[in-house]
């Protein structure tokens, strides 16, 4: 039985559907991102399975539990909020004690679970201060300890890590990992940080207007998008319709051209050579000839943008050499036939 | 460095525009003369001595605390709820609700003493304590909410739903998170509420009689037949029960709110 389970729930705010029949199960001890663009609903999804929001349609369960109707308080979670939300008028160590008083504990149990925890996350001597004589990323660290102090089995994170600098940021990614595992708690982690997302979670929940798009782990949300919206939002890629494909002998379409097939080629996946370079060729191959259109290198790789059939197609290679291609260049791209996904193009 | 000092020159002349009243007041309050006289001609207590041994001014002066006490504490009874409600929830008509709340603020205090007299008239509410208080309830309310209102921000939602979410019902955490974030504009929305109550004239001139008055309708109908340093007297006395209570409220929960916002 999942520890989470969501059930065709669906929110609307007056005429606005924010989350449309969602449903999503969580595993104990499970890492589950929810990844999405802005005002896709994933704090809306939150907020719903912290029993902030009633859903208007569907069901919670947690346990087993039906817990849809069950109110805030009592439900058997916590939650980091995204700017943590210490209460300014208590000191660090009253802030994370709040949650073990609440539940009955005495006064100095709950001081040493309090304790207990500011030390689990690296603040074992800051009990004293107030939240405003914190930096950033120690104020973080103090609603993760406010948030683990009762030992929920499910933690609900709404982009805990979106106010803090980069290095900070990857620094903390890998302790929330390591603290995840230890403690074994599951975690629902909203973000819209798609390698955050792919560098921590066991699965990704990719959202979209209100909808789940997929639920897989991040390879197979990477190598196998479900649909264009995947595709286009995880990573790089280039799509291109689809005419015929009989097993890998596959036959793209020019691009004014709509089929009901697209192909969705990671730029990676695109080798380049020069026209009539047939060297390395295998049977799988997919050949394409065209132009360069451009050069680009980024940190460590060069992406050279080519033009073929009216589509613009990018292929990337590791480090910095552009191999010596140039603009206006004739060119063949290869791709092995594998590389290629294949979904159904709902839209053009 | 020019400019600080002409911001301190500045900021003293204000200073002495505001106190400089206050100490002519207190001056004429001590003379001896039977006159308003500033400078003081002599110094004598003889005028307090005058007031506080006359018995309509101490009764005065009580109800004016009195009234001015409870319009305060109902004030904020009423003003906290209705300010939660307005910031935390949508409902049909919260606009005109909350700008029917914040009306006294910009009603002449005359014209609502004037309609509060015909409709307390009708039901029988005239001319005693209760009547007193109703009116002041309306005018002080408005400075409740209007302090408290911009304390109970979005961020003061996410640590209610913190303090919910660490297992707290609504009571505690109204309690132990709500009430500690709402104070300092409670205080401060509570110091203006009861100054205005106390200072009022318009409106509580409707409702007193020879045996039910308020301090300032006292000194307002006393003034227009003679002007004498026991008038004097009763301002430095309230100035210096005013005083009094800053300091008592400043010890108590403190005031440093009014002039920093770190927090
Ligand atoms: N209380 C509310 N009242 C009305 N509309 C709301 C409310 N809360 C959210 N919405 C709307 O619902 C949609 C989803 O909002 P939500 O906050 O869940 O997005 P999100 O995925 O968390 O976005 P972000 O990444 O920007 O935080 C948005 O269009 C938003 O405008
Ligand atoms: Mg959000």
């Amino acid at each position: 039985m999942a520890l989470l389970s969501i059930e065709g729930v669906s929110k609307s705010f007056g005429s606005h559907q924010a989350l449309k029949d969602v449903s999503l199960n969580v595993e104990a001890g499970e890492f589950v991102s929810l990844l999405g663009p802005s005002g896709c609903g994933k704090t809306t999804l939150l907020r719903l399975i912290a029993g902030f929001l009633t859903a208007d349609r569907g069901t919670i369960r947690i346990d087993g539990e039906d817990i849809t109707n069950v109110p805030a308080h009592r439900r058997p979670l916590n939650t980091v909020f995204q700017n943590y939300a210490l209460f300014p008028h208590m000191s660090v160590q009253d802030n994370v004690a709040y949650g073990p008083r609440r539940s009955g504990a005495g006064r100095v149990e709950a001081a040493e679970r309090a304790s207990e925890a500011l030390s689990l996350v690296g603040l074992g001597q800051m009990g004293d201060r107030y939240p405003r004589q914190l930096s950033g990323g120690q104020q973080q660290r103090v609603a993760l300890a406010r948030a683990i102090v009762n030992r929920p089995k499910l933690l609900l994170l709404d982009e805990p890590l979106s106010a803090l600098d980069l290095q900070l940021r990857r620094r903390m990614q890998v302790e929330l990992k390591q603290l995840q595992e230890k403690l074994g708690v599951a975690f629902v982690f909203v973000t819209h940080d798609q390698e955050e997302a792919m560098a921590m979670s066991d699965r990704i929940s990719v959202l979209s207007e209100g909808r789940i798009q997929q639920v897989g782990n991040g390879a197979e949300i990477y190598r196998r998008p479900a649909n264009r919206f995947v595709a286009e939002f995880i990573g790089e890629a280039n799509l291109l319709s689809i005419d015929s494909a009989h097993g890998f002998e596959i036959v793209f379409a020019p691009a004014d051209q709509s089929t009901n097939r697209l192909g969705v080629v990671r730029p990676e996946h695109v080798r380049i050579l020069r026209e009539g370079d047939t060297a390395a060729l295998s049977e799988n191959d997919v050949r394409i000839t065209a132009e360069v259109a451009a050069v680009a290198s980024i940190g460590g790789t060069t992406d050279i943008h080519c033009t073929s059939l009216g589509y613009e197609i990018v292929a990337r290679r590791l480090g910095l050499s552009d191999g010596g291609f140039k603009p206006g260049d004739k060119v063949t791209l290869v791709i092995a036939g594998d590389d290629i996904h294949i979904i159904e193009s709902e839209r053009s | 460095m020019i400019l600080r000092n002409l911001i301190c020159i500045v900021a003293l002349f204000g200073m002495t525009f505001l106190v400089l009243p206050l100490a002519v007041l207190v001056g004429a309050s001590l003379t001896t003369s039977e006159f308003l006289a500033f400078p003081p001609q002599g110094l004598t207590l003889k005028w307090y001595a005058v007031i506080f041994s006359n018995p309509t001014y101490v009764a005065s002066f009580l109800t004016s605390t009195w009234l001015a006490a409870s319009a305060t504490l109902i004030a904020i009874l009423l003003a906290v709820p209705a300010a939660l409600a307005v910031s935390r929830y949508d409902f049909p008509g919260k606009g005109a609700f909350s700008a029917f709340l914040l009306s006294p603020l910009v009603l002449p205090h005359l014209v609502l003493g004037a309609a509060l007299l015909q409709f307390g008239g009708s039901i029988g509410l005239t001319r005693n304590f209760w009547a007193l208080l109703v009116g002041h309830v309306v005018i002080v309310t408005p400075f409740v909410l209007r302090t408290v209102l911009p304390l109970l921000s979005r961020e003061q939602q996410a640590m209610e739903e913190a303090s919910r979410d660490l297992g707290a019902d609504g009571v505690t955490t109204f309690f132990l998170v709500t009430l500690p974030q709402i104070r300092s504009g409670l205080v401060a929305g509570a110091i203006f509420a009861f100054i205005t109550s106390f200072i009022n004239v318009e409106l509580s001139i409707f409702n007193t009689t020879a045996e039910l008055n308020t301090i300032p309708v006292q000194l307002f109908n006393y003034v227009q037949y003679s002007v004498d340093p026991s008038i004097a007297a009763v301002s430095s006395a309230t100035i210096v029960a005013a005083a009094v209570a800053i300091i008592l409220i400043d010890l108590t929960v403190g005031l440093d709110f009014l002039t920093t916002n770190d927090d």
